[in-house]
């Protein structure tokens, strides 16, 4: 039996535990070693000679891996677990690498939390970033390969119903659309991102089977129009938790601008309980998005409600998404009246 | 957050759990290196208040303070903060059983951890522990009262289990804050123990040592433990915590010799630290202390029992046995025991 101070010093010692569990894995991704390691470089040798590493200091990431259950290890070989194999190595059409890629590279400005506590403001923004085409490829891979879940729900969830043209505000990986495309046999979308992001989108969807019933409109959602009555359906996924409220007043007004009398606007996002203080996940959120965007920040569904109403809109309705997954998210969707 | 060591049986939700969970330390050294839980020790505060106290930014400690919450480690209640059961008890400055100081040095330490991917590169670390120790007062601090502070409990347990009967002197090799020396001294009335450490530790030593009961019967002697002679059969214990790990292979093994010169015959020699298994990989907590160690050493790691046990043997020790110490807590560790013939 443990003692009351046992248990509460461990609660201590798990969190300090888990930055020395995260960064490793972080690591081997940045230097793929997953994959390396499936294609025989097994050692701390090989995989040294072959990756320019330092070999001591591979052999105790190795072993913290090992630990960690990502490989098993045999004579001074390592073999990737089984959700390595999955998840981790290049070839496998699971692999979570780019986002995984992502998370080290906000590592960074993790570190750098105090700092922006001090300051409130991020050294370096999300959009710097994007714009330097520093991690362009690798952050919109990494959204998609999250999004792929999510998006199945809200496309299953959504009544497509006389809908046959639709518009993905920031659609980023396009995920959603292609979700929306797969679901909706005579729909056929418009997504609108950055011309940088939409390189990388173009990218990963021209193999996709409805192909042709995607088109790209490269605008910046922030200063351009995104149209004046064309849309059935218009989508904000993801995209109001990197802005400010007054920018998602504005965006919201936008979007219902852009629609049909009778469509629907739908924003997809994760929020947080009225304290603000869970789900676990979107609290962390807040934080992330303090370091990256200075202005992001996670919202509530009656946040969301009221900008919505304030555009307009009316039935205004939520839903949860992806509610059996680890980081549930919610829909809310608002119908613009008829005149 | 329940990493579970193990070939193929973890999913992919652990892995992502994991991701979030670094963010969430972040969170916690982070409000320990603001002092946000002592600013919280007032009474339930509202965050912009929280913000004045610390001087920081208006709008972001309201975000960290809720992460804090949705943690466990503050409560919310009407808009206002107030620390939870385990922040008001660990976390602020001066509670006794506290490891505040031990989490600000983990914060210290979080920009050298960021250039992990360099350090794996290289091998170097950004700056090694002695150049922290010699050029950053503020890491030294929080070093030296953070090892105090973890260092009690297994101290007490490990001075307990020793056979410390008819021992009259024992050697503390860079013992740091003084737990351990205290413990042994405490345990054991009538022996004599020397705590060679360098200067500056020492001076922090001195303060948490002050008005212990066996004081007098603890010599604080300065030096460095890679040069300053540990004496000839001066000694019937030699203890050596946490020091192994900040050093390569070579250097443990002439720290073992130069103990086995220092002891009296029949005196022993006790070795305490994170200790893993044959392959390196168990337990969770020594593997990633490797990787910590690699983070600000220059050939620190956790070694193997096996490893510690061929070094006493070679020495010349014999009756070598090892023991776990406190086997609950997260930071279990072992001793390893070896007597001088």
């Amino acid at each position: 039996m443990l003692t009351s101070y046992a248990l509460d010093f461990n609660k201590l010692a798990e969190v300090v535990l888990a930055y020395r569990s995260s960064k490793p894995l972080l690591v081997a991704l940045h230097y793929d070693l997953f994959s390396h390691i499936a294609r025989g470089k097994d050692t701390p040798s090989l995989l040294g000679r072959g990756l320019g590493l330092d070999r001591r200091a591979l052999t105790v990431l190795l072993d913290a891996l090992a630990a960690l259950g990502f490989l098993s290890k045999s004579n001074g070989a390592y073999r990737n677990s089984r959700l390595a194999s999955r998840f981790l190595v290049d070839s496998s059409p699971d692999y979570m690498g780019s986002n995984l890629r992502y998370q080290e590279l906000t590592w960074d400005a993790w570190s750098d939390l105090r700092f922006v506590l001090k300051t409130g403001k991020p050294r370096r923004t999300l959009l710097d970033w994007i714009q330097q085409g520093f991690f362009t490829p690798d952050y919109v891979k990494a959204m998609g390969d999250v999004a792929r879940e999510p998006a199945r729900d809200l496309a299953r969830r959504l009544d497509w119903t006389g809908v046959t043209r639709a518009l993905d505000i920031g659609c980023g990986a396009g995920t959603y659309s292609a979700a929306f495309v797969e679901r909706a046999p005579r729909l056929s979308v418009v997504l609108l991102d950055l011309p940088s992001t939409l390189k990388v989108t173009r990218g990963l969807l021209k193999a996709h089977r409805h192909g042709r019933r995607l088109s790209f409109r490269p605008a910046d959602y922030l200063t351009e129009s995104l149209g004046d009555g064309e849309f059935d359906l218009a989508l904000l996924s993801n995209v109001t938790h990197v802005e400010d409220e007054k920018t998602n007043r504005r965006l919201v007004a936008k979007a219902v601008r852009a629609l049909k009398p009778g469509g629907r606007l739908v924003i997809h996002d994760f929020v947080v309980n009225e304290d603000r203080t869970g789900p676990r996940f979107p609290a962390l959120l807040g934080l992330h998005l303090l370091l990256f965007t200075g202005k992001g920040a996670v919202y509530t569904v009656k946040d969301y409600a009221g900008w919505m109403r304030a555009a307009g809109l009316g039935r205004v309705v939520s839903m949860p998404i992806a509610r059996q997954s680890l980081h549930p998210s919610t829909a809310v969707v608002g119908v613009k009246p008829r005149p | 957050m329940s990493p579970r060591a193990g070939g193929s049986g973890r999913c992919v939700a652990d892995m992502v759990r994991l991701v979030e969970s670094g963010r969430a330390a972040r969170v916690l050294t982070t409000a320990c290196g603001l002092g946000v839980f002592d600013a919280l020790a007032r009474g339930p505060l509202p965050a912009v208040a929280v913000a004045e106290r610390l001087g920081t930014d208006a709008r972001a400690p309201g975000i960290l303070l809720d992460a804090l919450a949705g943690l466990g480690f503050a409560r919310k209640r009407g808009g206002r903060y107030a620390n939870s059961r385990v922040s008001g008890s660990f976390l602020r400055s001066g509670s006794p059983g506290g490891v505040l100081s031990n989490l600000r040095y983990q914060e210290l330490l979080a920009p050298a951890w960021a250039r992990l991917p360099e350090i794996v590169r290289t091998g170097v670390p950004p700056r090694s522990l002695r150049r922290l120790l010699a050029q950053d007062p503020e890491f030294s601090r929080d070093y030296i009262l953070g090892m105090a502070e973890i260092a009690r409990r297994p101290a007490r347990e490990l001075a307990g289990s020793l056979p410390l009967s008819g021992a009259r002197d024992a050697l503390d090799v860079g013992g740091g804050p003084g737990a351990f020396a205290r413990a042994l001294a405490e345990q054991q009335p009538g022996l004599r123990v020397t705590l060679l450490d360098l200067p500056p530790v020492l001076k922090l030593a001195r303060r948490l040592l002050s008005g212990c009961a066996s004081r007098r019967r603890i010599e604080l002697k300065a030096g460095d433990y890679h040069k300053t002679p540990f004496g000839h059969e001066a000694f019937d214990l030699v203890l050596m915590s946490h020091i192994t790990h900040d050093e390569g292979e070579a250097g443990n093994r002439r720290l073992v010799t130069r103990a086995f010169d220092a002891l009296r015959p029949g005196g022993r020699l006790v070795i305490h630290d994170f200790m893993l298994s044959r392959d390196r990989t168990r337990p969770l907590y020594g593997a990633l202390f490797s990787v910590h160690m690699l983070v600000y050493t220059r050939q620190g790691r956790a070694y193997g029992l096996d490893e510690y046990r061929r070094w006493m043997r070679e020495a010349g020790f014999g009756s070598i046995r090892s023991f776990p110490v406190c086997a609950g807590l997260a930071n279990a560790t072992r001793a390893v025991v070896g007597s001088r013939p």
